[in-house]
């Protein structure tokens, strides 16, 4: 229930056709508080959870840079599809079947809906790796790991 | 004759409509806050679908301005390109060559007289010329 709250707050959060323009701005401190209360709030894979620490800080502008609200949704929201798609094609490398149907669920129940309606080729590049990985393929969910988290600490 | 004329003309629209803009290209409204001398980075995300292909911006309204694109998970982000002051400005390149499934946020630093401001423009990616 907690992580559907969740998914409602980001969906919320990433409706608009347009990027509204902020009233407000945060600071790196501001960003970082954001980071860990939004963090909670995901479901995240037992076997592959960032460094939330090593997170932020890569994340972080410079402390002269002003942040727009929400980002962290946004950063979260990329990071926890690499945790599953890296949980998920772990999982099918060891021929665990049981967890591997677990991950497939949250790929394709989930994850497919982190990207905006403004980003379309996202949502389709979401679909397409969820429904690729229900064939077995690991090419778009791999090509997406490497994308985006390459340099991403986990903790597990 | 007159017949394949037209057909001929027809194949050369359709042929100049496509190099223009390819199939797979995506674009989308671009509204944001600004600061003078100041970056913001944005949190609407964008992906990369197609492999090879790069991100062009236009601004119709707003300041001069620094626009650059970053990878939203961190680690990686372009070289700031100039947007003049005077609009619509041209549709400027600003990242090439990227890898399908990369998702980037946008950032923008002011260099207008205003302490505060907005801009508005055009954000296309997946775009292969």
């Amino acid at each position: 229930m907690r992580y559907f709250c969740f998914l409602l707050l980001f969906l919320a959060g990433c409706g608009t056709a347009r990027s509204a323009a902020p009233s407000t701005v945060l600071d790196a401190d501001g960003y970082a508080a954001e980071v860990r209360s939004t963090y909670p709030k995901m479901r995240w894979p037992a076997d592959v959870r960032p460094d939330l620490d090593a997170l932020i800080t890569a994340t972080t502008p410079p402390p002269d840079e002003a942040i727009q609200p929400g980002l962290s949704r946004q950063v979260l929201g990329v990071v926890n599809t690499c945790a599953w798609y890296r949980s998920w094609d772990a999982a099918t490398g060891r021929g665990d079947a049981e967890q591997a149907k677990a991950g497939l669920r949250v790929i394709t129940d989930v994850v497919t809906q982190y990207p905006p309606e403004v980003d379309r080729a996202g949502r389709d590049y979401v679909r397409d790796a969820a429904a690729h990985a229900a064939d077995g393929n690991p090419d778009l969910v791999r090509d997406y790991v490497e994308a985006n988290c390459f340099d991403t600490k986990w903790s597990s | 004759m007159k017949k394949r004329l037209i057909l001929l003309a027809f194949g050369i629209i359709a042929a100049l409509f496509a190099t223009a803009m390819p199939a797979s290209a995506s674009s989308a409204g671009l509204s944001g806050s600004l600061r003078k001398g100041q970056w913001v980075h944005y949190g609407t995300q964008r992906t990369i679908s197609v492999s090879g292909t790069h991100i062009f911006v236009k601004k119709t309204d707003g300041p001069e301005l620094d626009v650059k694109w970053r990878r939203c998970a961190g680690g990686a982000e372009g070289s700031p390109v100039r947007l003049q002051n005077a609009d619509p400005t041209p549709r400027i390149r600003i990242g090439s060559n990227f890898r399908s499934g990369t998702v980037f946020c946008l950032s923008a630093k002011s260099h207008g007289n205003n302490t505060t401001d907005t801009w508005n423009g055009t954000v296309w990616w997946n775009v292969t010329s």
